[in-house]
Parts: structure tokens; sequence; C-alpha cells
């Protein structure tokens, strides 16, 4: 693997292909076990993902390599916190994005299992939730409440002992 | 098609883990999936009342923690916890109201056929105060000591306070000591203060060699009648793979080079140890892994022994104590300013955190900081801060008492604090500070704690002291802070940049005048930091119970705790009424315990 990086050809739902370095795609461990299986030369073909998400997937995971590599490449221990910060305010635009687009790219994230991304989404799914009231909760995420009004009071009163 | 509620469980298990506390409410009452998966989900509980159902409902638990019901968590309670959750790792009951008898619902750990599919505890905090609740324990404890012996993968167990000398000692629980690998029995010591019988109870320490921490905090173990006769600290020589021994208030004076095989220690706490006079101390040049010592409140110990520990020689190829050192706690130690700072804690350029408090009452925040900005670059954290206030009073009246123009004719210098680049934490807590260096403070980019909380201004009294709206503006910009406290609030304008800080956490105000200037508008702007959980507002003497009534508690989001420390109405005289806040949303939690200052 040393020198040149590999190239590997995914292809999304919509027929769109991307090619990328073997060590970006690799970060996703679904396609990392199905290049093991067929070999780096065989496109790979991801019928679950609509190309407009596999190409943020696909940003993500550069950026991610890119930072990794960064980090090894450091000297002072200063920078450390300069690529962190550097990192994070990448993140931020990145997840700059409309309801939507969330959702497919959680979507995406869990099925080809880049746990990085998946926790990023998930934090930003928390995010979302935090500081909302249940109703504003259903209603930010179309949600409809199938509690009775009597095991909506027992949620309550269950929160009441457990929660702080 | 989007449909939130049907996210796959793993990903809504992921996204709940990511919120905490009170804000985990409104997810239960989503819809019933998002709860069923939720309770599936959760591995951690901390119940605010004990319930026996609740424990069915989150059948997962690995780690229950009853310390904010320990009056509703007696042993019969207790006893439906192993039956309920097989996945439990860690329990704490700290301070609950249990002699022991619910170990016996485990099941016996050599015969039962029960154990397959349940995980073995391994965390067990049984800790108490000394003052509450241990008469109740203290006669029955024998059964802890049996019980335990249903748990023998144990790895780490707490019986602070409870008084297990009275029954054998450790001997009963020597089964435990090929797992166990911390061991916390601090102030253990009740009924008996004899101390052939404190010896006993330690009898069987020296079984325990798979000990990597231990904790006899208060245990009163080296008197010194015991001490002539009996060599105490050989019960620890053999625990060889201690890497963090704490003997804070032991009583301990001499007899450390005994300690010597302990060659892995790592962490070594001999705090509030006053007639431990230090002289030993040479043998830490034997603990090449040593990080991290604590000589808080030894204050028999000269300087020149703390000199002396600088000047050590590391051992082989390591490098000495002055250079591996990187926790030191030295509060309330008798060093002079410069003099036997410069010999005694300045040498140790390898400390991330310093912690000085209550030190060396003549020397100015500023020196004191100039000083450690050019000698200690590594530092991470760094208190310098007075326990009473007074303290920095009596600098200042002193130093007020000297004609004021010879002040102004030598300006203060700028101090430099450039050293100080790596600084997160910072507590100049009593002290005086002046606007130059305020300025420099400010300056230090990745401060996540700043506690200025009762610090002066060099020169102006205290009541009416604000910080200049540069200041704030200079605070304003420190975009990791995520606790601060200080003595001032900024006025309207200032409050809503405060939004600049979105990692803050904790906000607290220590007295001050600025209550008169707590409008709903300024509610709103400290509202609507994401991450705030606790606002505090100590010594608030302005607050009356009618301002404090007019106010728009609604604003405030469920997941912020309002302390309202020793809150008094400054007209009545009488403490804030808990009345007022009665109309408040269940969520939020007021901290008013009783008006006796601090």
């Amino acid at each position: 693997m040393a020198g040149k990086a590999v190239e590997v050809k995914l292809y999304s739902c919509d027929g769109e292909d991307f090619r990328v370095p073997s060590t970006v795609a690799s970060r996703s461990e679904t396609v990392k076990n199905m290049l093991e299986d067929t070999g780096e030369e065989d496109a790979v073909p991801l019928p679950n993902v609509h190309g407009r998400t596999l190409s943020l997937v696909l940003d993500f995971c550069k950026r991610l390599v890119q930072y990794e590599k960064d980090l090894q490449d450091i000297t002072e221990d200063f920078q450390h916190g300069q690529l962190d910060d550097e990192f994070n305010a990448w993140k931020q635009d990145f997840l700059d994005i409309d309801q939507a687009v969330l959702y497919e790219l959680i979507m995406a994230a869990n099925f080809l299992n880049v746990a990085e991304l998946l926790d990023l989404c998930c934090k930003e799914v928390a995010r979302l939730i935090k500081g909302k009231s249940p109703e504003e909760i259903r209603a930010y995420f179309h949600i409809k409440n199938d509690f009775t009004p009597q095991e909506e009071e027992e949620v309550r009163r269950e929160n009441q002992w457990a929660f702080e | 098609m989007q449909d939130w509620q049907a996210l796959p469980a793993e990903v809504l298990a992921i996204s709940f883990s990511h919120i905490h506390g009170i804000g985990r409410r409104p997810v239960r009452q989503v819809c019933k999936r998002w709860r069923d998966v939720f309770d599936s989900s959760l591995r951690t509980l901390t119940p605010r009342q004990w319930n026996t159902s609740l424990l069915a409902k989150f059948p997962y638990l690995e780690s229950l923690d009853c310390s904010l019901c320990p009056d509703q968590v007696d042993d019969t309670a207790a006893h439906e916890i192993p039956a309920s959750l097989l996945q439990l790792q860690q329990l704490k009951l700290h301070g609950c109201m249990i002699n022991g008898d619910f170990l016996s619902a485990w099941p016996d750990p050599f015969n039962d056929a029960d154990i397959e599919g349940r995980r073995s505890l391994l965390h067990l905090d049984l800790s108490t105060r000394r003052t509450e609740k241990a008469p109740l324990s203290a006669a029955l404890s024998s059964f802890i000591m049996t019980g335990l012996q249903r748990l023998p993968h144990l790895a780490d167990l707490n019986l602070q306070g409870r008084p297990v000398a009275e029954h054998g000692g450790l001997w009963p629980v020597t089964c435990l000591a090929p797992t166990l690998t911390a061991l916390t029995i601090s102030d253990s010591l009740l009924w008996s203060s004899e101390p052939p019988r404190v010896l006993r109870m330690l009898e069987a320490l020296p079984e325990f060699t798979a000990l990597q921490r231990l904790s006899l905090q208060d245990f009163w173990v080296f008197t010194e009648a015991s001490f002539q006769s009996d060599p105490s600290l050989n019960v620890l020589s053999r625990l060889t793979r201690l890497t963090s021994l704490n003997l804070c208030s032991t009583h301990f004076t001499t007899g450390l080079e005994q300690l010597a095989a302990l060659t892995a220690l790592q962490r070594l706490d001999l705090s509030l140890n006053p007639s431990f006079n230090g002289v030993d101390m040479d043998i830490a040049s034997e603990w090449g892994h040593l990080r991290s010592l604590s000589l808080a409140g030894c204050n028999n110990i000269k300087s020149g022994a703390l000199a002396n520990l600088c000047a050590l020689n590391g051992r082989d190829n390591e490098a000495p104590l002055k250079e591996s050192l990187q926790d030191l706690d030295v509060s309330s130690l008798f060093i002079t300013f410069p003099r036997a700072f410069e010999k005694t804690v300045q040498p140790f350029t390898g400390l991330t955190r310093l912690i000085m408090r209550d030190n060396s009452t003549k020397a100015s925040a500023t020196d004191m900081l100039t000083a450690i900005a050019s000698s200690l670059p590594n530092l991470i954290t760094l208190d310098l801060g007075f326990k009473k206030q007074e303290a920095a009073r009596t600098w200042l009246s002193a130093h007020q008492s000297a004609p004021q123009e010879d002040d102004e004719g030598c300006e203060e210098a700028a101090p430099s604090l450039e050293g100080l680049g790596k600084l997160q934490h910072l507590c100049l807590q009593g002290r005086n500070l002046s606007e130059q260096l305020l300025a420099q403070i400010l300056h230090l980019s990745r401060l996540v704690t700043l506690d200025l909380g009762n610090a002066l201004y060099d020169g102006i009294c205290h009541d009416f002291c604000h910080m200049h709206a540069d200041s704030w503006k200079a605070l304003f910009s420190l975009h990791d802070l995520r606790r601060f406290r200080s003595t001032w609030l900024p006025g309207e304008g200032q409050l809503a940049d405060i939004q600049c800080l979105p990692k803050l956490e904790l906000f607290d105000v220590v007295g001050g005048p600025w209550l008169n200037n707590l409008r709903s508008s300024n509610w709103v702007a400290l509202a609507g930091l994401p991450e705030l959980a606790c606002l505090s507002l100590q010594n608030p003497m302005r607050l009356s119970n009618q301002s404090l009534a007019s106010l728009n508690m609604k604003a405030l989001p469920d997941r912020l705790q309002l302390a309202l420390r020793y809150g008094l109405d400054y007209r009545a005289g009488a403490p804030i009424r808990a009345d007022i806040f009665s109309r408040i949303d269940d969520g939020l939690r007021m901290i008013i315990p009783s008006c006796q200052g601090s």
C-alpha cells in the first residue's frame, strides 16, 4: 500500500459514481468489508444511498482522514488543540443542513457504518432534542403522539422518580 | 421519506446517550417507540426517588446510583436489585440505610445455577458519612462483611464510614483479595479508637496484593502511641502494585521509608497530617512513577524539606522528581514569597497542576502569577485562591493605608502571563486583582474555568466595583469558557454578549450589587445559553422577595439549576421565601439552604 493511494469506485443508488482513495472509502466499515471480499478493482454498488448523500458522507471521510493524517504530522502539543478546533469548526459547517438531509445522512452513516459520522449526527439529533418540550419535539420531527392520557401520566410520574 | 419515529434503535440509543439529567424527561414522553428504545438503552441511572418498579423499566442498567434518595433505600428495597438487574456492574448506595443484609440476595457464587447470564458486580459503594445513619449500620455491619463473600469478582469497594473494625477487620473478605484493585476504608473508625484494635483491623491488609488504589483517609491509624510500638506503615509495604495511596488525615507522622517498595506509586496524598514534618520525604526518589503529591495542610513541613524534594535525583535513567511531578498541592503551607517559593515550587517545571490555596498572603496575585508564568510553562490548572476573603482583605487594607500617591506615581508594569499559554483552569478566589492583571488573565485564550469569586479590585471598595466594559468584552472572547465565577455581573447592554460563550455551563455570581439589574431581559440572555446547567447567585444581598417574585422564571429552560445560596431578603432579613418558587415548573430545582453564611 506504500506510495500512491489506490482509488476505488462507489456507485450510489441513482447511478452516480464516485472515485475516492481506498483509505477514504474504508472509513465505512461496510465498504471496507465489501472491498476485502471483492478486491479494490471492482466498483462497489451502494443501493441504499443516494448520490447527494454519498457525496456528503465521502466529504466527511476525506476530512476525517485528513485530520488523522495531520495529527500524525504535528510536532508540538499545542497544535493538537488547533487541529481539533479546526475540525470542530468544519463539522459545524458540515452540519448546517436541513432536517431531511440530516435524516438521509443518518441512515447512510448507519448503513455504511461510519462510526464517527454516525456519532456526529446523533449528537446533532441530541442537540435538536435538548431544550424542547415533548410537544415541540413531536412537532419538529413530525412524530405522532401514540400515548393514551393515562399512559402519558404514567410516563410523567416515572420521569419524576427517575430523572433529575 | 423521513420517519424519525422509526429511526433504527441503535441510532436513537446513541442520540439519547448524549442527553443527560432532566433533559431526558421529554424524550420518554414523545412516543411509545422512543420511550421503549430509551428504556432499553439506558445504562446508568441515578433515581431521585426510589420505586422498585423502576428497576423493571430499565432492565439493562449497568450502573445504579441511589445517593439521591438514600433515605428511601433500605435492605428490603435493595434486596430487589440483583433479581431485576442482571447486567448491573456498578452499584452506589452512598448514605443508604442498609446494614448489608441485602447482599444475601445475590446468588451464591459457588452453587447457584442463576449465575448464568448475570454479569458480576464490579464496583460497590457502601459508603456513608460519619455523622449520618452510621449508628444503625454499626451494630450490624458484620452482615456486610459476610455478604461481600457473594461478590467474589469485586474490583472496587468503598466502605467509607462503615465501622468494619469491630468484626475481625478485613479477614472475612480476603476472598476478594485476588480481584480487588481499589479499596476505600476511609473514616471507618467509629466505635473503637484504641490503637491495638485499629491495627487488628488492618492486619489482613497485606493479603490484598492486587490493590492499586487504597484510601485510608481519616482512618486515624497512625496515632502516636501506636506508631511508637508498631510499625504501622509496614502493613502497606507488601502492596507493591499500589499506584494511588491516600493517607490524608491519618495522624501520620513519620516512617515513610517503609514504603520504599511501592515503586509503582503515582499518586500520594499526605494532606492534613499536621504532625508530619517531611524529613523522610527523600524516599520519594524510589518512586520513579510519582506524578501527584499532596501535602496540603501539613503545616509542620519546613520549606527546607520541600527544597530537598526538588533536589532529588531520579532512579537510574529516570527524570528527577522536579521534572516528572505533574500535580502538586501545597495549600495552607507556609511558603514565603518569593524566597522560599523560588526554591520549593518553581523548580517543579513538569507541573501541569498546582494548587496553592490559602498561601502567601503577603504576595500579590500579580507577583505570584508573573513568577509562575516564567517558570512553570506546562500548567493547565492553577489555584491561588483564598477560601476566606478576609485574608485578601487584610492585605488590601494594609496597602490602602499606604499613601495612595505612591501607587499612582509608579504605575504597575503590565504582568506578562505569556508563559501560561496552556492554562485552562484558573482560580483566584478572594485575591485582589489589578486592572492590568485582569486584562492579562482575560488573554489566556484556552481558559475553561475562571474563578474570580470574591476577588477584589485593587483599591476599590468591593461593594461598588464593576468589571470594566473592556474586560467584559475580553471575557466574552474566551470561547472555551465553561465555568465562570465572579463578583460582578455585566450591565444590561453587555449581558446580551454572553451568547459569545456557547459552552458556558456554570455561571456563578457571588454577592455584589448587580441584582438591581436582574430584569427578565437578563434572564433571557442567560437562558439562551445551550449548555448552561447551573446559574448560581451566592449571597445575593440585594435580592428581595419582591424583586424575585417579579422575575419571569418561565423563561428559564428546564435543565437549569438555579442556586440562591445564602439568599436573604435584604429588607426583611429573612431567607428568601420558598413559596415564591412554587409556581416554577417542576423541572427547576431550587437550592435554597438556610441563610447561614459560609
